[in-house]
C-alpha cells in the first residue's frame, strides 16, 4: 500500500508545537527508563558483580595477577579471606 | 440469521484524529460518555447470546475501575501531602511501581507487534514507534480523566440528545499557510 494513506504533516505545526511536541517526548522515554532502573541496577550489580569477583577475588587468588584497581581490593580482599576460611 | 466474526488480515481501516488536546479532550469525553450510556442501558451480562460480548464487558468494565482506583491513588497522595494519613493509605510516590511497568511494557510490546504486522502494508511505521511512548504515559493519564468526568456530566444532564462538534480539522495546508504569512 501507498504511503500517503496515512495523513502525517508535522511541517504544518508551527516550530513551537513540533519544540513541545518533540522535547515532551524525550523527556517520556527519560521517564520510562527511570521506571527501569532498579532492573537495570540490579542486572549491573549481577553482571559487574560476577566480574568484579572473577577479576578481583578469582583470578588474583588462582593467578596471583597484582590487581589494577586497588580501590577496591580492600573491600575484595576481605571475601577472599572469609572464601579461603 | 446467524451473526459471525472472523479475522481478516487484508481488511483496511482508517480514522481521523484530533489535531489539538482541547479537540482530542472532546473527542474522548463523547467516547466515554457513550460507553458508560451504552454499557449502563444496553448490558446483556444475563443472556447467553451475548457471551461473546463477555470480554469486552470485561475488559471495559476493568479500564473503568482503573480509572477510578489511579483516581483515589493521586487523591490519597494529594491528601498525604497536607493530613497525616495512616500507613495503609498514605501514597508516597506516584511514580508507578513494578505493576505500572509491566502494563506499560505490554502496552509497548502490543504496539511494536501491530507495527511490525503492519509494516506489510505501511513501509517504515516503526519510525512511528518513537512516539508511542505518549501512550501509556499521556494518553492513559487522558482516558483516566475523561472516564472521571463524562460521569457526573451523564449523571447530570437533562439534554438525553447526544449532540457533538466534529473534532478540528485544523491543520490545513491553506491554514498553515495563512498564519505563516502573519
Amino acid at each position: 500500500m501507498t504511503r500517503h494513506l496515512i495523513i502525517d504533516r508535522p511541517d504544518l505545526q508551527s516550530w513551537r508545537q513540533r519544540a513541545v511536541f518533540g522535547s515532551l517526548t524525550v523527556m517520556f522515554w527519560m521517564l520510562w527508563l527511570l521506571l527501569w532502573l532498579p532492573l537495570i541496577t540490579l542486572l549491573g550489580w549481577l553482571f559487574f558483580g560476577f566480574q568484579v569477583n572473577l577479576q578481583m577475588v578469582d583470578f588474583r587468588i588462582h593467578g596471583g595477577t597484582i590487581c589494577s584497581w586497588p580501590c577496591i581490593t580492600p573491600a575484595f580482599d576481605m571475601h577472599a579471606g572469609a572464601g579461603a576460611l | 440469521m446467524r451473526e459471525d466474526v472472523r479475522f481478516e488480515s487484508n481488511a483496511l481501516c482508517w480514522i481521523l484524529m484530533p489535531e489539538t488536546l482541547r479537540g482530542l479532550w472532546r473527542q474522548r469525553l463523547r467516547w466515554a460518555m457513550g460507553a458508560q450510556v451504552l454499557f449502563a442501558q444496553y448490558t446483556h451480562l444475563d443472556q447467553w447470546r451475548h457471551r461473546r460480548m463477555l470480554p469486552v464487558y470485561i475488559e471495559y468494565f476493568t479500564s473503568v475501575l482503573w480509572a477510578f482506583a489511579i483516581a483515589t491513588v493521586v487523591l490519597l497522595w494529594l491528601l498525604g501531602k497536607f493530613v497525616a494519613m495512616p500507613e495503609a493509605l498514605y501514597v508516597s510516590t506516584l511514580l508507578p511501581g513494578w505493576y505500572g511497568v509491566v502494563i506499560g511494557t505490554t502496552c509497548l510490546i502490543q504496539f511494536a507487534v501491530s507495527m511490525m504486522l503492519d509494516s506489510r502494508y505501511e513501509r517504515g511505521l516503526g519510525r512511528c514507534y518513537y512516539w508511542m511512548i505518549w501512550y501509556p504515559l499521556a494518553f492513559w493519564m487522558l482516558n483516566v480523566c475523561t472516564t472521571l468526568a463524562a460521569l457526573p456530566q451523564l449523571l447530570l444532564r437533562r439534554d438525553l440528545r447526544a449532540r457533538w462538534i466534529s473534532p478540528d480539522r485544523g491543520l490545513h495546508p491553506s491554514n498553515a499557510r495563512g498564519s505563516q504569512a502573519k
